[in-house]
């Protein structure tokens, strides 16, 4: 009699518990969903807005003064706070290889401005912001959101940068479209890495 | 007859006089808002509350504050109260993502719109809107920091928050997303310490026992990562293990200048709370539809920038 209340009050005390590992509650996956987006952006809506975006020099030297009007006019925000995501387009020649970013001189004479474009750390919204085209409230929910930067990233890492660091070398010309995020708060940042988005060689 | 009708008449103006008066007095009537806030024991969530009451009375309406002390029982009793007294609008930093659903659930089928502030409810109906720091963001910025500074190689330990908080894992995931990619970074421990300071402490002092070479602590808020470094002295380790933190609060961004804390992500609790209430004042107005969700966004804090923050990135 005493065993059987004994079952019946472990079993109970183990139906009461809901036992979930600590990495299961973090997992969400990109479905398709998500990969059919990251596909229409790529193929569509990046094409497009790119034919707007302006000329690294340009866009740093309009950045660099008190002026406003480039972050209002190239700037992009998806949430309330200083943070500015931009896209650029242009033509450059690399000038170092590091681990982690190579450098690109782009323009010529004064116009002539040097940027870091990442090569490791692909990671971050630059991409998925800066055009302005995919919004939180059309996206719907938070983790397919974030979701949509991770598939990006991924992207840009496997099909974009791997194929480019196989044959990258100092002195070669480069058609770079990228983006890239500011602090408007903080203001210029000379370290600031691009994110790329499509890195051809030209010669 | 006469008196009859006098008597009538005398009631009928003093009705009339009585309903003007009590028309005049709703109109005239402040709107009340209720904050309902998980913790008062986190001076993060004080500042919090406390913006918000000094938003909404700056705003011209009544704000009062109730401490739900992580209890979701009493959570319930302040729901159940906000709606009893009357009051015209909520203002809640959730004491559990999923518990705090049903609490938020009263007061909007009541008729009272529910702002969250920072932390989210896992239904988007339990809400009229929500309101949090873009914390996923702020951790995948932070896991680039750490990756770079162990140079993509090295054993770390994360300790989380609360497990039923969406943030604690917002934080992780983010983190995830980009420690994980680098097959060199091997975490060694993650174990939650609840946001708290001595949990941290403690937990941490009983992973070192088990892994005394580890590289960098990754902490889901700043309270745990002050524990955490707390641990560190004690051991005689803090100069050789890397701690990282989430917040901005005020001991953080100290520690970040004082060379203890390596980094920290800075949220805004000004910028949640006064547009919490700005929403508040935009309902009263006749709004009916918002955004689901509106994120706010964290900037990393690091001993080259720290000299432009304040705690809580207070303006």
């Amino acid at each position: 009699m005493y065993g059987i209340s004994a079952l019946i009050g472990l079993v109970l005390l183990y139906l009461s518990f809901d036992i979930v590992p600590l990495d299961e509650r973090a997992e969400t996956n990109a479905g398709e969903e998500v990969a059919e987006m990251v596909a229409v952006y790529f193929e569509e809506t990046l094409p497009a807005v790119m034919l707007d975006a302006p000329e690294p020099c340009s866009l740093s030297k309009m950045l660099k003064t008190e002026d406003s009007s480039g972050w209002e006019k190239y700037g992009q925000q998806n949430a309330i706070g200083n943070r500015y995501y931009f896209l650029v387009s242009g033509q450059g020649r690399i000038r170092t290889v590091q681990d982690d970013f190579i450098t690109v001189t782009f323009g010529e004479g004064d116009a002539e401005c040097t940027f870091r474009i990442s090569t490791v750390y692909i990671f971050g919204n630059e991409i998925r912001d800066a055009s302005g085209k995919l919004q939180l409230k059309e996206v719907g929910s938070l983790p397919t959101f974030n979701s949509l930067s991770e598939s990006i990233n991924e992207r840009v890492r496997t099909q974009v940068v791997a194929p480019f660091l196989k044959t990258v070398k100092v002195g070669k010309t480069i058609q770079m479209q990228g983006a890239f995020a500011l602090n408007r708060r903080l203001g210029w940042d000379p370290d600031v890495e691009i994110k790329p988005i499509r890195l051809q060689f030209i010669d | 007859m006469y008196i009859i009708g006098r008597c009538l008449c005398v009631c009928l103006v003093l009705l009339l006089c009585f309903s003007c008066g009590s028309n005049e007095s709703e109109k005239g009537k402040a709107k009340q808002i209720a904050i309902i806030v998980s913790t008062l024991n986190n001076p993060w969530f004080v500042f919090l509350a406390e913006t918000a009451k000094e938003e909404a009375e700056n705003r011209g309406y009544v704000a009062r504050i109730f401490d739900s002390q992580n209890n979701t029982s009493l959570e319930s009793n302040h729901f159940e109260n906000a709606v009893a007294l009357g009051y015209d609008a909520i203002l809640l930093n959730a004491t559990d993502s999923d518990g705090s659903v049903a609490n938020a659930k009263k007061a909007m089928e009541a008729g009272i719109p529910v702002f969250c502030m920072d932390r989210e409810l896992n239904n988007p109906d339990a809400a009229t809107s929500q309101i949090v720091s873009d914390s996923y963001s702020g951790c995948v910025e932070l896991g680039g920091l750490f990756v770079r500074s162990l140079k993509r190689k090295g054993k770390y330990v994360e300790l989380l928050g609360l497990v039923g908080d969406n943030n604690t894992w917002n934080r992780s995931k983010g983190f995830h997303a980009v420690v994980d990619q680098f097959p060199e970074m091997e975490m060694v421990a993650q174990q939650s310490a609840d946001f708290d300071r001595n949990k941290a402490m403690e937990v941490l002092e009983s992973i070192l026992q088990a892994h005394p070479d580890v590289d960098a602590v990754f902490c889901g808020n700043d309270a745990m990562a002050m524990g955490a470094q707390q641990a560190l002295v004690a051991a005689g380790k803090d100069k050789a293990i890397r701690v990282y933190g989430f917040d901005g609060s005020e001991d953080a961004v100290r520690s970040v200048q004082a060379g203890g804390l390596d980094a920290t992500v800075m949220q805004f609790p000004q910028k949640i709370a006064e547009t919490a209430v700005a929403f508040s004042d935009e309902y009263f107005k006749g709004k009916t539809e918002f955004q689901q969700k509106t994120l706010v966004d964290v900037e990393l804090v690091t001993p080259t920038n720290v000299d432009r923050y304040t705690s809580y990135g207070k303006e």
